[in-house]
């Protein structure tokens, strides 16, 4: 009998292995790559312009990097990206040519005290004698991976979004010093000292436009992809002064976040729900989240550049 | 004297296995029912249904040996007695398609046992069968927490990060497999190969399938490595691999003709993909996917600037193709071969 077990077990196995690996040849698909290696082989002219847009998520943007790296995999030409906050710290970096295992890298290693003077001490500071927290080592963190880089300098295409604190305007950094921009996008209002720049102080975009697919709509794209790591307001735990203060930011600008993703041609949302905007440590799980995201999103995403591209070939 | 019976000894040696299982196989079903109705004792009537239902579950009769198996759970029965009735049943019921009564019976065994890995691997297996990989991967992680060098429980887990699209996991999952043991079943290796592809290790995949190759000419591997070559510009190396296996096989396998087609296509040997792809349009009527070889020479035609030709094939397709998806494509085809 055990050995009769044994034979099933083989069997079984045997009829599941082919199940698993059976080619069923699918002509759609098939055709899908056939297009696709067509419209890679084009001239920059003759492809669509395509612009990758990052929201704001905190913790939860280390996403954007595993969509990045998806991307990357499939041979997709980003020609722009535009972020707000931590889609903007992601989206310089990328811009400034450093390579996506590194980003990684970066994105797994980073903690708190790297990227601000958070502490007990100035924590307490802050609740008693309302001295908001300082992001200068924000700054410098980026500086320290792209230097003092210059938007026209950089690879690709950049752009993020910051608010003007005393006004309520959308600024949009489109040139000038990238890291302070970056620093400007992710400065968490309330908690963070604003960013003094050009005589206005600037908090994070994600006030005004946590996913800045009208920003992108500006810069004349034929394609809009855009990554949303927003939290689901159903389910983000509220149980610190940090996690509290985003709820409320995400409840305001949940509106403008629908509207937004409405007017983008493919929406990749990774799995992070779960994950709190504060919590760096699962920075390994957000990106490996984004990388499926990207993988599931990528059929779409061809379709949707493959007709693009015969729309702006045939005008 | 001695070499004779020396040939005697061998030769009782050599045939006593094949008298044993020719009583095994002359045990048919008839003499089976006739042990169960002699049985007089709880243990003669164990063993006389247990001998029937190996019967029944060799023979695959599983409408058969499900009655049995119902008899049997009515005898008194030890402990592992129990443990291998419910394994028993729990197979009957899988390929009877009760999924739901198999997944029972696989727990009532697990139960029994719980340190035993084969319910927990069989339940993994019935879960990614019916899609349920989450609740896969905890029994193949089970597995491995009662034996971590169980190499069947350690690939079916990378089959599910696979099918999950975590490629990361899957190839650390195959490699850990592949440590387990040498001479993993090939499909293994070529899963490995998909995942590293995935993960964008062009070479890794290339290194892996170039050493399968060496022994295995296969479809699935000639063309997932030509598929890869592709990838990497060595056109006349996929060329090579494909070429090579729709000449030796006698089958018209469309997806080895398309792929070589498109090859051709990309490399701009547009003679050679119109005559393989007319080659194989004449000698094979079969009517399924059909429109990729027509679109494909539509291509060809246009690029051979026989654009009237194209275009009247573009919608030959459109007026046969029951595919939306190709519909909405070759609208933009007929713009384009204007």
């Amino acid at each position: 009998m055990k050995y009769k077990k044994t034979f099933l077990i083989i069997l079984i196995s045997m009829i599941l292995f082919f199940y698993n690996i059976a080619f069923c040849f699918d002509q759609e698909v098939f055709l899908q790559d056939f297009l696709w290696d067509k419209v890679s082989n084009l001239s920059v002219s003759q492809r669509p312009k395509i612009i990758l847009v990052l929201g704001g998520g905190g913790a939860r943007g280390f996403a954007h990097i595993g969509v990045l790296k998806a991307l990357r995999e499939a041979n997709v030409h980003i020609d722009m990206i535009i972020g707000t906050s931590m889609g903007a710290l992601v989206g310089a970096l990328y811009c400034a040519g450093i390579p996506i295992e590194k980003i990684e890298d970066i994105g797994e290693k980073t903690k708190w005290e790297d990227i601000s003077n958070m502490n007990y001490i100035s924590l307490f500071k802050m609740l008693v004698s309302e001295k908001l927290l300082s992001t200068e080592k924000l700054e410098k963190y980026v500086r320290n991976n792209i230097g003092d880089l210059q938007f026209f300098q950089l690879d690709i295409p950049f752009a993020c979004v910051a608010t003007d604190i005393t006004t309520g305007e959308k600024i949009i950094f489109k040139e000038g010093n990238v890291a302070i921009a970056a620093r400007a996008s992710a400065t968490i209002p309330g908690v963070c000292a604003p960013v003094e720049y050009a005589q206005r102080y600037l908090v994070d975009g994600g006030l005004v436009e946590n996913i800045p697919v009208s920003v992108a709509k500006l810069f004349n794209p034929d394609v809009i992809i855009t990554v949303a790591v927003s939290a689901d307001i159903t389910k983000n735990p509220f149980n610190n002064v940090f996690s509290t203060l985003f709820q409320a930011i995400y409840i305001q600008g949940q509106k403008t976040d629908e509207m937004n993703l409405s007017m983008s041609d493919v929406v990749v949302k990774p799995r992070v729900n779960d994950i709190s905007a504060v919590n760096l440590n699962r920075a390994s799980e957000c990106i490996e989240a984004g990388f499926i995201a990207g993988k599931e999103s990528i059929s779409k995403i061809k379709e949707v550049i493959i007709k693009k591209t015969y729309e702006k070939n045939l005008q | 004297m001695k070499k004779t019976y020396s040939k005697i000894l061998i030769l009782i040696l050599l045939f006593t296995p094949i008298f044993v299982f020719a009583d095994v196989f002359n045990n048919n079903e008839q003499t089976l029912l006739g042990q169960i109705e002699k049985a007089k004792t709880n243990r003669q009537q164990v063993v006389s249904n247990r001998n029937l239902l190996s019967y029944y579950i060799n023979q695959k009769n599983y409408e058969k040996a499900l009655p049995i198996c119902q008899k049997l759970l009515k005898l008194k029965l030890s402990k592992k007695q129990k443990y291998n009735l419910y394994f028993d049943i729990a197979v009957t019921f899988k390929n009877l398609g009760n999924v739901e009564d198999s997944i029972e019976y696989f727990k009532e065994a697990e139960y029994l046992y719980p340190k035993k890995i084969d319910p927990k691997i069989m339940l993994g297996k019935i879960y990614f069968e019916n899609a349920l990989y989450e609740l896969a991967k905890n029994k193949f992680y089970e597995a491995l927490q009662i034996d971590f060098k169980s190499v069947t429980a350690t690939v079916w887990l990378a089959d599910v990060f696979r099918i999950q699209g975590n490629f990361k996991l899957a190839l650390e999952y195959y490699e850990k497999a592949e440590k387990l043991r040498d001479n993993l079943d090939m499909v293994v290796y070529l899963n490995m190969a998909k995942s590293a592809k995935e993960l964008g290790l062009t070479d890794k995949a290339m290194n892996i399938l170039e050493e399968i190759y060496k022994s295995n000419h296969s479809k699935d591997v000639s063309l997932l490595l030509a598929i890869l070559y592709k990838e990497q510009g060595r056109f006349k190396d996929a060329e090579e691999k494909l070429s090579l296996l729709i000449n030796n096989t006698n089958i018209k396998d469309i997806e080895l003709y398309v792929n070589l087609a498109s090859l051709y296509i990309f490399s701009k040997e547009y003679d050679k993909a119109e005559k393989l792809l007319s080659d194989f349009k004449n000698n094979n009527k079969s009517n399924d996917n059909r429109e990729v070889v027509d679109l494909l020479l539509a291509d060809v035609y246009y690029s051979l600037s026989e654009k009237e030709t194209a275009r009247e094939l573009v919608k030959e397709v459109r007026q046969y193709t029951k595919s939306d998806y190709i519909k909405l494509y070759t609208e933009d085809f007929l713009k384009v071969y204007k």
